[in-house]
């Protein structure tokens, strides 16, 4: 039993032996041979020289021009997108502006005779402010009271004349085409001012202004040979471009409507300097 | 003589504001202004009588309705424009 156990013993150290051994012949390799350590701190010293010199000449090239022209390059790129974006706005806003200029919802074209029977045109009148009345001769009691007022208008304007580029024109247009001649207007208009222009036409002229300007009129029932035309009471401010600007009512006196119409002059003539 | 002549609407008008005068001054009793009616109605032309006188009721309605003397049955005994 004894021998036996003996053996056994001995062959377990044998096997442990050879396991704790097989490592170390490797260590003993490196140590013994000189050539081996040489390549080794080659590989070393060459690594640690190499890394630090590419770093660098990178950090040199993300400073270097081509990454200044790139940037440069962007920025200009960027600013030109920006100001065609801008000017694509702007042309926008153009179009937009004519659009609305062109379909101006009050006023517009007429074609019709002066109290002196002399044929005019909207376009006769650019350059002056007209202050367009819409009334008729037989009129009982408003269109006096209106062109009193507008007579008064116009005197309140003409004071400061000289301040202003454009002339104002006070204007009476008839909506009793039937009974109102040339000679009619003109009497009638010279009771209230020297200065007022007379219009009259036919019925298709008149109407066509009337629609333009949106003045309802109608005519009343006869009695005998005689009517009263109803029609609304408003005075109309027209530019020099011969833009519609402005409208004032029956509550509005002679002294209110001239001071908008000063502050409307003051506007025009800043925004045409 | 005709409307186109400011004398003769001044004189229109004249006539018209003292008939109103008369009416304000008598409460509206029209028997005590009719010669004053009858001048009234002699210079001017007959529409503008009509119209004035529509004037004169619509005016007068104003001024109770502002003044809060309008009853709500009143407003429907109120006559319309006349027809002429």
């Amino acid at each position: 039993m004894s021998m036996i156990s003996h053996l056994f013993s001995i062959r377990a150290t044998t096997c442990l032996t050879r396991n704790i051994l097989r490592p170390t012949p490797i260590r003993l390799l490196s140590s013994a041979s000189p050539s081996a350590n040489k390549a080794t701190n080659a590989n070393d010293h060459i690594l640690p020289k190499e890394l630090p010199s590419s770093e660098k000449r990178k950090a040199k090239f993300n400073i270097s021009w081509k990454t200044v022209s790139v940037t440069f390059i962007g920025a200009a790129s960027l600013i030109a997108f920006i100001y065609f974006l801008d000017q694509r706005k702007m042309q926008k806003r153009k179009v937009l502006q004519r659009a609305a200029v062109g379909k101006m919802a009050i006023g517009g074209p007429f074609s019709l005779i002066t109290h002196e029977r002399k044929p005019v045109t909207d376009k006769d009148f650019r350059g002056q402010w007209l202050l367009i009345y819409f009334g008729f001769t037989h009129c009982p009691d408003i269109c006096p009271e209106e062109l009193e007022k507008l007579s008064e208008i116009t005197d309140l304007l003409r004071r400061d004349k000289s301040t202003q580029k454009n002339p104002f024109q006070p204007v009476f247009v008839s909506v009793d085409p039937e009974r109102d001649t040339p000679e009619l207007v003109s009497t009638y208009i010279k009771d209230y001012s020297p200065h007022f222009i007379g219009l009259t036409g036919t019925r298709e002229q008149v109407a066509e202004m009337c629609k333009h300007y949106r003045v309802y009129f109608s005519q009343g029932p006869k009695v005998g040979d005689d009517y009263i035309v109803d029609h609304a009471i408003i005075m109309y401010l027209i530019n020099p471009n011969g833009e519609f600007v402005d409208y004032y009512g029956r509550n509005k006196n002679a002294k209110e409507v001239a001071y908008a119409i000063e502050q409307h002059m003051n506007t025009f003539k800043e925004s045409n300097k | 003589m005709s409307v186109i002549d400011k004398k003769y609407r001044e004189k229109c008008w004249l006539t018209r504001d003292d008939y109103w005068k008369c009416l304000d001054t008598n409460k509206e009793e029209k028997e005590k202004c009719l010669q004053l009616r009858q001048l009234f109605e002699s210079s001017c032309p007959a529409t503008w009588v009509t119209h004035f006188d529509q004037k004169r009721e619509y005016d007068i309605f104003k001024r109770q309705l502002a003044l809060g003397e309008v009853e709500t049955d009143k407003l429907k005994s109120i006559k319309g424009p006349s027809k002429p």
